[in-house]
């Protein structure tokens, strides 16, 4: 079995069949529309299903654009991030809060186990945490935590300097740290 | 557990929580029914241009039928003319006889 990077390969190395295309579309979906549904809800939470299926429309549409020698990771959130952009110019919205904190907490009423309640409410703390942050920071953060990717691929998402990456998660490390500290101590 | 790791913990807890309502299938039929509906828009432009092209038609044959009418208006112009031409002669004779009576008289 294939992972999607062979995958995209193929694709480019050999004759593209409307199956294959197929298929290649629907590893790209499974693999990134979780991810990058919650990295749209950092510009719209409404909308962000809608915008979800017009990014893969620009992704699906656009594949033969796009170079195998880069990330394709940093490629597919490039398009989702200035669709979002886009879409915010045009709708003139204002961007919504990453974290939503009534959501977690109401989804995980159901688990009374003593060490789950102490992981969740550490995590609560996170997301209070995070979602008190500008739209543009949690986005840093979730590329660099969650996605991995590496300070000058985050730069070249969110179009800001290398350096303006590394102060932002430098920060939100050391103001975190300080955070969960000061929880310790009580 | 550092700040690192906690982060990537509570990203990864936070993706797993997420539920996309439409599948990869949905979404392929929503491009598809667009794609019908823009074969559509195909059909109606196409209609569209088809009752330009009409309206042209209509518009070419109407100022044909108005310069036809200029052309007709001339032909009579120019028969009446002719007539009037032909008629001069008699009505020359009839000027020439009234003036012959009057002299006459005198």
């Amino acid at each position: 079995m294939y992972d999607l990077t062979e995958k995209l390969a193929v694709f480019f190395n050999s004759g593209k069949t409307e199956k294959e295309r197929e298929e290649l579309c629907r590893k790209i979906w499974d693999k990134y529309h979780k991810r990058l549904l919650y990295f749209i809800r950092s510009y719209s939470r409404e909308e962000s299903e809608d915008l979800l299926q017009e990014i893969f429309l620009k992704v699906f549409n656009n594949l033969e654009k796009y170079n195998p020698f880069y990330s394709f990771k940093v490629w597919i959130y490039t398009i989702a991030k200035n669709h979002c952009i886009n879409y915010l110019k045009k709708n003139r919205r204002e961007i919504t809060l990453l974290g939503d904190a009534s959501l977690l907490i109401d989804n995980n009423r159901s688990r009374p186990v003593e060490n789950e309640l102490i992981e969740k409410q550490q995590e609560q703390q996170l997301q209070l945490f995070l979602s008190q942050l500008p739209s543009d920071i949690q986005t840093t953060c979730y590329l660099r935590f969650s996605e991995k990717l590496k300070y000058k691929h985050i730069a070249r998402i969110i179009d800001i300097p290398v350096g303006t990456v590394k102060s932002r998660i430098h920060q939100v490390k050391s103001d975190l740290k300080s955070l969960l500290e000061e929880k310790d101590e009580y | 557990m550092n700040i690192k790791n906690k982060l990537n913990r509570y990203y990864k807890s936070q993706l797993k929580q997420i539920h996309v309502q439409s599948t990869f299938d949905d979404f392929i039929s929503k491009i598809q029914t667009q794609e019908k509906i823009s074969g559509r828009g195909l059909f109606r432009l196409c209609f569209n241009g088809v009752m330009a092209l009409l309206l042209l038609v209509s518009i070419y044959f109407y100022v044909n039928a108005g310069s036809s009418s200029r052309l007709s208006v001339k032909i009579t112009k120019v028969l009446v003319s002719e007539q009037v031409e032909n008629k001069l002669p008699r009505l020359n004779g009839i000027f020439k006889s009234i003036t012959k009576k009057f002299r006459r008289n005198i």
